[in-house]
């Protein structure tokens, strides 16, 4: 990856609004790997990312942002390594209707936690209109036990200003100063 | 992109710093009145001095780098290493600014700063230099670290700042042009952020701020009447409330804290909230910033410590400008508000907004603290290379999208 090419990985279960989220901010029309669901996932959609979700932001001279998305699903987890080398921020999506969203946020935590050894955290808790709880105060509580304090937002991931706000929260959580 | 600077402002190539390293050192920068640095974050910056910290991954390579295409660059190293033979005068780690400070101005008295693209900023720096005072000399290759008999806590690459900086005075005030027709011109101090002497505050207790903040903490349902009318049914425990009055009855409300205010159990039936009920911290939120207008919850004030327990939800909540600059500063580190204000350039009254709203969500640990702007301690850095210019970037992008 060239010195000017830099990537935000968003991540979580399938359904969180993964692909949505990219699309609601890409520069370009996202790049998207769905195919029809033939597992467990087409209780929740009918489509899934077997692959990655990809989008741009182009800052002006040549300097870019990519956007990966991961694909939801366990059995491509092997993937979530490569995508997110050198990345330079992680955003975990939490899909609030799911059975235990608590549970899938420890799950990608986990999984990412070479990554967040040396990139800002933000979790976007979507879907809270269905399902109200786990509240942000319940996420709050859990991560502290993990002595983390990112920022936890609820975002509807159609909402493109709410998706940008995830993402300026991860630049202030690396420098509260910065300036733009 | 050309970073934004005035024409007194002398500009510092940092090298072999993380993200977090040198957003502490631009605050440190921010808050130097006798000379005014900023980092060069951009290919269009002419720095007329350069730090760079050889403790990096790439180790010296950073500097051979830097020397390569910087051949004339009057630099500083810094390290935790002791260093025999160095090429440049080392600062040794933790780093603090009282002596940073003296050693970029020794930088600039051994060498007389030739600018590397513009006579401009030469120029500047002989400004800068005919007016800084002269200090100790900073040796060449000390191996010892820096003494910490010092009332200012080791903190490396930590900004830290004397208490009386808090207390309203400019140490520097700016002198009229017109007064120094005939002076040599002077190196303006940063137009730095003061903490107001007579801040406006407001008893957190009194009023609808009050009533709601006491249901809230002890998660206790209850109807709130106002002149004999229900104007709220509050319930905290199911984190919502219903608004039975009017908006601009509950700013009055607000506004007038000796309003009547009666407390009654809610009518039977009505034990729990309607599910579209607006949450119970957005009305608080919204009811501390009707009531603060820019005033700080009585018995806090600029030098209370305070720290957020995690991020507010903010956006379900009223909006406060930089209000996510706050919140990453506070969960990060315990500070006060004069040392917010200081490293994050913020309006006082968008902090004491802020600060009410968290404390009536019950977010805020808060504390009255003698040590008035402590500095807040270094924050583990990132290993990732230095990618601010990017960053800001980026937050324009996002700001404009």
């Amino acid at each position: 990856m060239r010195q000017q090419d830099n990537k935000i990985i968003f991540t979580g279960p399938v359904g969180a609004g993964k692909t949505t989220a990219i699309g609601s901010i890409s520069e370009i029309s996202p790049v998207s790997t769905d195919v029809q669901a033939s597992d467990m996932t087409l209780n929740r959609k009918g489509e899934t990312t077997i692959a990655l979700d990809y989008g741009l932001m182009q800052l002006g001279d040549g300097v870019r942002v990519h956007l990966y998305g991961t694909p939801g699903q366990e059995r491509f987890d092997f993937m979530w390594e490569i995508i997110s080398k050198g990345a330079i921020g992680l955003i975990v999506l939490i899909d609030n209707s799911r059975p235990n969203p608590s549970g899938d946020l420890q799950f990608f935590l986990n999984a990412f936690k070479t990554l967040r050894t040396h990139a800002p955290l933000v979790i976007g808790v979507t879907k809270t209109d269905q399902a109200p709880q786990p509240s942000v105060e319940v996420y709050a509580t859990l991560l502290e036990k993990f002595g983390l304090h990112p920022p936890i937002l609820e975002v509807d991931p159609r909402n493109g200003d709410e998706v940008r706000q995830l993402l300026m929260a991860l630049l202030f959580t690396i420098d509260p100063g910065l300036e733009g | 992109m050309m970073t934004t600077v005035d024409a007194h402002t002398l500009m510092v190539l940092a090298l072999g710093m993380d993200v977090r390293k040198l957003a502490i050192l631009r605050m440190a920068f921010r808050m130097h009145k006798a000379i005014r640095y900023q980092l060069s974050e951009s290919a269009h910056d002419v720095p007329v001095l350069a730090i760079v910290d050889v403790d990096s991954p790439q180790g010296w390579a950073v500097w051979d780098g830097f020397r390569a295409a910087h051949p004339a660059l009057p630099a500083l190293i810094v390290s935790s290493f002791a260093i025999t033979d160095a090429p440049a005068p080392v600062l040794p780690k933790p780093i603090r600014v009282e002596t940073l400070f003296p050693a970029l101005q020794q930088l600039l008295v051994d060498k007389p700063v030739v600018a590397e693209r513009s006579p401009l900023v030469a120029a500047q720096a002989e400004v800068a230099l005919a007016e800084a005072p002269r200090v100790a000399v900073i040796s060449h290759a000390i191996a010892e670290p820096v003494s910490s008999g010092t009332a200012v806590p080791a903190l490396e690459m930590t900004a830290a700042m004397p208490a009386s900086d808090c207390d309203g005075q400019q140490d520097d005030p700016v002198i009229p042009v017109a007064q120094k027709a005939d002076a040599v011109p002077q190196v303006l101090p940063r137009a730095v952020a003061v903490w107001p002497q007579a801040m406006g505050s407001f008893d957190p207790n009194a009023g609808l701020y009050g009533v709601l903040r006491t249901l809230y903490r002890k998660r206790r349902s209850a109807a709130v009447l106002a002149h004999g009318k229900v104007v709220l049914h509050f319930y905290p425990a199911q984190e919502k409330c219903e608004l039975l009055a009017d908006l601009a009855l509950l700013v009055q409300l607000c506004a007038a804290p000796k309003s009547e205010l009666r407390l009654a159990v809610l009518p039977d039936g009505q034990e729990s909230a309607r599910p579209d009920a607006p949450s119970a911290h957005a009305v608080l939120w919204q009811v501390a910033l009707w009531t603060a207008r820019g005033r700080m919850p009585r018995g806090l004030d600029g030098n209370s410590q305070l720290r957020l327990r995690h991020w507010p939800n903010l956006t379900r909540l009223a909006a406060i400008p930089d209000a996510m600059r706050m919140a990453a500063f506070w969960t990060r580190t315990p500070a006060s508000a004069c040392m917010a204000q200081r490293m994050l350039g913020l309006q006082a009254s968008d902090l004491c907004n802020f600060i009410a709203a968290c404390l009536a969500i019950d977010l805020l640990d808060a504390r009255l603290s003698a040590a008035a702007c402590s500095p807040p301690p270094m924050v583990q850095p990132l290993p990732d290379v230095a990618r601010r210019g990017l960053l800001s970037r980026l937050l324009v992008r996002l700001r404009g999208a």
